[in-house]
């Protein structure tokens, strides 16, 4: 298995590298022949990959990232490959339909997802604490991701990954946060996301892997990543302050 | 009286009519004074900010009234400010004749504050946070600004490293006569200063470059040569410009030419390169060389920063590092020692809510040491080292932290903003500064 963390240099900006160094030490850890390697803008995106993950960074980047990833073609190109994305914030927006940048009203992005992405309209940047509970078809616990994004995205159709419950997601009015099908999970969560949400981790392993279920027992992290849930979800501040209009 | 005015403003401004001006703005100094008194009295930090706020929130003329004819320095940076600060105002005197602000007390209403207190002193030196500068440096011009460095810090609350730069450089298209110290080996400094004549250019390295790999003049990839410390853009003609110094391990050399060796009492590479700074602004200011060397072989720790406490029969030295540029020069340093580590993490307000940079930075150099890690967010830490392969105790209180270490032990404490202050106050309370 490899996995790929796609342009760190241009979309690293928040922390979410860290997604990629969980992949793996978690499929490691789980006896699975993993690699790992780091894409840089200006490489070539390695053919063999099975789980690419792409993070979130400033508009600048990102449009040369989604350049780069158009020109190359693999990414985009799902009909003859079975690889997996893990996409987050700038990583989702790129992916889908069309994005906006502080240089562009609006850029197609690569139409991987059916979604639309526009400047917010009253310019108050989503940011904050987010939990959402994931689609009922994942057999998840509830999500919970840092998020942090100046755009609004619009699903056109299909499944987002959860229902917000505390926090903004991919839109003021939608309650609901990024977007899966049978390849690709996106989402706006930092956090990083996989350090907050461990089985989500795992069953993006399990996609790429299939090995029987009972291997994935808990690692010696997550009993702090329990302890580091616990004190997040139980946080009321978060809930309280929003509900007072602080943030 | 204009409309648009708060409702603070709008009251201010009656009481101020009513008792006269000049006697309103004394009122407010006194007031301020003593809500900072108050807040020191009652253990709730040093009152400065506090203090600040309320003279800022009074008086908002008060900033630019007590600029007036003073030679101000504004130093800023993501990283670096505070120390710099202290050893530019050392070099230039010290504090009986440079104003300067108390250490981390940044943003507008600290840097009021500092200023109103000037009394007969002419020269400012002052520590100005990033995203302060722009508001500060607009009604309290400064004769000179010091930029060193930009990087990623704080996300919830300060914005991306691009937008500050695009805001600093129209501070010196607002004001062409402000002379600046630029640290062009930054490539976002490099582009700020870019087309602004009056400048002191100069290349002091930097080991952190993540946040600058798009060229800022036309969103192309910047290339860099990581072992001459140059940059390029691949499409345009943006690229590091020449220098006036280079600074190379602690020589510091003026147009090719050595200048001078660079010394400083505090540890770490990254402190030479502010020695080195600070060594350029008093020799640009015409202060002997001399001079400018013993000034900073004196000068001990800021703020606490890299003091060393006995406490509990062991001790402590103290780091702060807040950002992942500024944790990558504390891990280089420390990894020249073998002491025992307590890291410790808060994510509050002025550390930034989201502990996500975490995974920005390389633990492990600290694989084979003794680690416990302590904090509001301790959890995050311990799955982060986890995570990266760094083996770890989490503690809930510090004594406990400190004693899991055997006696006698000297141990290394890093920590981010207000884990940082609060363990600062700790070891002052419980334990005594060594030497």
């Amino acid at each position: 298995m490899k996995i790929v963390l796609l342009y760190p240099d241009l979309l690293g900006t928040y922390g979410d590298s860290g997604n990629g160094e969980i992949l793996y030490r978690r499929a490691v850890a789980r006896g699975i022949n993993a690699t790992y390697q780091r894409v840089f803008y200006g490489d070539p995106i390695p053919r063999d990959g099975s789980l690419f993950v792409i993070g979130g960074g400033e508009d600048g980047p990102m449009q040369l990232a989604r350049d780069a990833l158009h020109k190359d073609g693999f990414l985009g190109d799902l009909s003859s490959t079975s690889h997996q994305i893990l996409a987050v914030c700038a990583g989702l927006q790129i992916l889908g339909e069309s994005f906006v940048t502080s240089g562009a009203p609006s850029s197609p992005g690569l139409g991987l997802i059916p979604i639309v992405t526009e400047r917010i309209a009253n310019h108050k940047r989503i940011v904050g604490e987010m939990v959402a509970e994931a689609d009922p078809t994942l057999d998840l616990p509830v999500l919970t991701g840092y998020e942090n994004h100046g755009g609004e995205s619009r699903l056109l159709s299909g499944v987002p990954l959860g229902r917000v419950v505390r926090g903004t997601g991919n839109s003021y009015a939608s309650k609901v946060d990024g977007y899966i099908d049978d390849r690709i999970v996106a989402t706006y969560m930092h956090g990083p996301l996989l350090a907050r949400n461990p089985l989500l981790a795992d069953l993006l392993i399990r996609r790429v892997a299939p090995v029987m279920p009972n291997a994935f027992t808990p690692l010696a992290v997550d009993r702090e990543v329990d302890a580091l849930r616990s004190e997040i979800l139980s946080n009321k501040s978060v809930s309280i302050s929003r509900r007072l209009g602080l943030r | 009286m204009n409309k648009n005015l708060g409702s603070i403003d709008r009251a201010t401004e009656k009481i101020a009519n009513l008792i006269g001006r000049p006697r309103y703005e004394r009122l407010v100094l006194k007031l301020a004074d003593g809500i900072g008194s108050l807040s020191k009295a009652t253990n709730r930090g040093s009152g400065e900010a506090l203090s600040g706020l309320v003279l800022s929130q009074l008086d908002g003329g008060a900033l630019s009234r007590s600029s007036e004819e003073k030679d101000l320095i504004y130093v800023s940076a993501t990283n670096g400010k505070t120390t710099t600060t202290a050893m530019i105002t050392a070099v230039l005197g010290g504090r009986s004749v440079v104003v300067t602000n108390e250490a981390g007390n940044n943003m507008t209403a600290g840097v009021t504050l500092a200023l109103s207190k000037a009394g007969g002193r002419k020269v400012g030196v002052l520590e100005v946070d990033e995203s302060h500068l722009p508001i500060v440096a607009s009604k309290a011009p400064p004769t000179s600004m010091v930029l060193m460095n930009l990087s990623r810090d704080q996300l919830d609350r300060v914005s991306e490293v691009r937008s500050i730069a695009e805001k600093w450089k129209r501070i010196l298209e607002a004001n062409r006569d402000i002379s600046v110290f630029a640290n062009v080996s930054d490539p976002h400094i490099a582009y700020v200063v870019r087309g602004h004549s009056n400048v002191v250019a100069f290349e002091v390295g930097s080991k952190w470059n993540m946040d600058a790999t798009v060229c800022p003049v036309c969103d192309s990839k910047v290339d860099f040569n990581d072992d001459i410390g140059d940059y390029r853009c691949v499409n345009c003609d943006f690229k590091k410009p020449k220098s006036d110094y280079v600074f190379m391990g602690d020589e510091l050399y003026r147009r090719g030419k050595l200048l001078t060796t660079v010394k400083t009492s505090l540890p770490g590479q990254f402190n030479l390169m502010n020695a080195a700074v600070a060594t350029i602004v008093g020799y640009e200011r015409d202060v002997p060389l001399e001079a400018i060397r013993s000034a900073l072989a004196s000068l001990g720790g800021v703020g606490g920063r890299y003091s060393t406490f006995k406490v509990l029969g062991r001790s402590v030295t103290a780091f702060m590092a807040k950002n992942p540029a500024g944790w990558q020069q504390i891990i280089a340093m420390l990894a020249e020692s073998a002491h025992p580590l307590i890291v410790g993490i808060n994510a509050n307000v002025a550390d930034g809510k989201d502990t996500s940079w975490l995974y920005d930075i390389d633990f492990s150099p600290f694989g084979d040491r003794d680690v416990v890690v302590v904090g509001e967010r301790r959890f995050d830490i311990a799955v982060r080292l986890s995570y990266g392969g760094v083996v770890h105790r989490i503690c809930s209180t510090y004594t406990e932290a400190i004693t899991t270490f055997d006696e006698g032990e000297a141990i290394s404490y890093v920590g981010n903003y207000t884990e940082f202050t609060k363990m600062m106050r700790f070891l002052r309370d419980s334990g005594e500064l060594a030497q």
